[in-house]
């Protein structure tokens, strides 16, 4: 059961899914626990960056796709 | 900051990501030392011998429905486990039993939802009907197909962000579901309003419903 995602996706890079949005992505190896843990802090920071009870609308969705490499 | 130079990729008109930046993101790997690599590695080992365990029962009938197990994934529930604190959220697809263990859920528990025995626990209830709450943290399933997590998302996030408690949202999905309309209209919307969601897409390379 199953597809081969180059046989289901015309875009296999899925960390440009959401540049048509501006919302930026990266690719993350993921089998590597440690690379994940770094593009999430990163990623994280960026959600929380400037934003607090009173300006709204200074976070911004980001996008990580994780890959085997 | 690499996400700061994507985000001005990301407006750029040319909308690609150089393939430096990637594969900079790629080999700028942090080291671990064993402090805080053990604390990656035993939830690791928890899913591994978890799913191998529940394959096992799968195969030999104890389970019902579909079993998507979530071995050779593990890295990616743990590393962003490591990555976020209390408060912050997580909504998964329906390959989440990794999701589960990684917030501290009981693995009795997370059987409990799979098992055909122990569903009479749930009453009656389908194996994918919970809402699991671990601890602080809150883990949301997608309700037994992908595109019920994006809905659910939204109603989610509305809230997280009126309470301005500064925490976000980690959202997995796999490469089957991003070929789905409902992640486009997310993400439109979570640009719009800003809205402070990491997505994550965990490519496995092999989505079990394609395109026919």
């Amino acid at each position: 059961m199953g597809t081969s995602v180059t046989a289901s996706s015309a875009q296999t890079d899925f960390s440009k899914r959401g540049l048509a949005q501006n919302i930026p992505g990266r690719q993350v190896d993921g089998m590597d626990v440690r690379a994940v843990k770094a593009a999430a802090e990163e990623a994280v920071a960026w959600c929380r960056s400037g934003k607090g009870p009173i300006h709204f609308g200074n976070a911004d969705p980001i996008v990580i796709a994780a890959t085997p490499m | 900051m690499a996400v700061a130079q994507t985000k001005q990729t990301a407006q750029n008109t040319q909308g690609l990501l150089p393939a430096a930046d990637m594969a900079a993101n790629v080999t700028g790997t942090p080291e671990f030392n064993k402090r805080p690599g053990i604390p990656g590695a035993t939830p690791m080992l928890l899913i591994r011998r978890f799913e191998e365990k529940a394959g096992q029962m799968y195969g030999m009938g104890l389970i019902g429905g579909f079993c998507h197990l979530y071995i050779g994934q593990e890295a990616v529930v743990v590393g962003m486990k490591l990555a976020i604190r209390d408060g912050d959220q997580m909504i998964t697809g329906y390959r989440d039993h990794g999701h589960m263990l990684a917030c501290g859920m009981d693995p009795k528990g997370v059987d409990g939802g799979t098992h055909r025995a122990a569903r009479r626990l749930f009453q009656g209830q389908g194996r994918l009907d919970a809402h699991v709450f671990a601890g602080e943290e809150i883990l949301r399933r997608a309700r037994h197909r992908r595109r019920a997590g994006f809905a659910g998302h939204r109603a989610r996030l509305r809230p997280i962000k009126y309470r301005g408690d500064n925490s976000v949202c980690l959202t997995y999905f796999g490469d089957g579901a991003a070929n789905q309309g409902q992640v486009y209209e997310s993400f439109n919307m979570a640009e719009l309003w800003k809205l402070p969601v990491v997505y994550v897409i965990e490519n496995n390379r092999l989505p079990p419903w394609a395109l026919r």
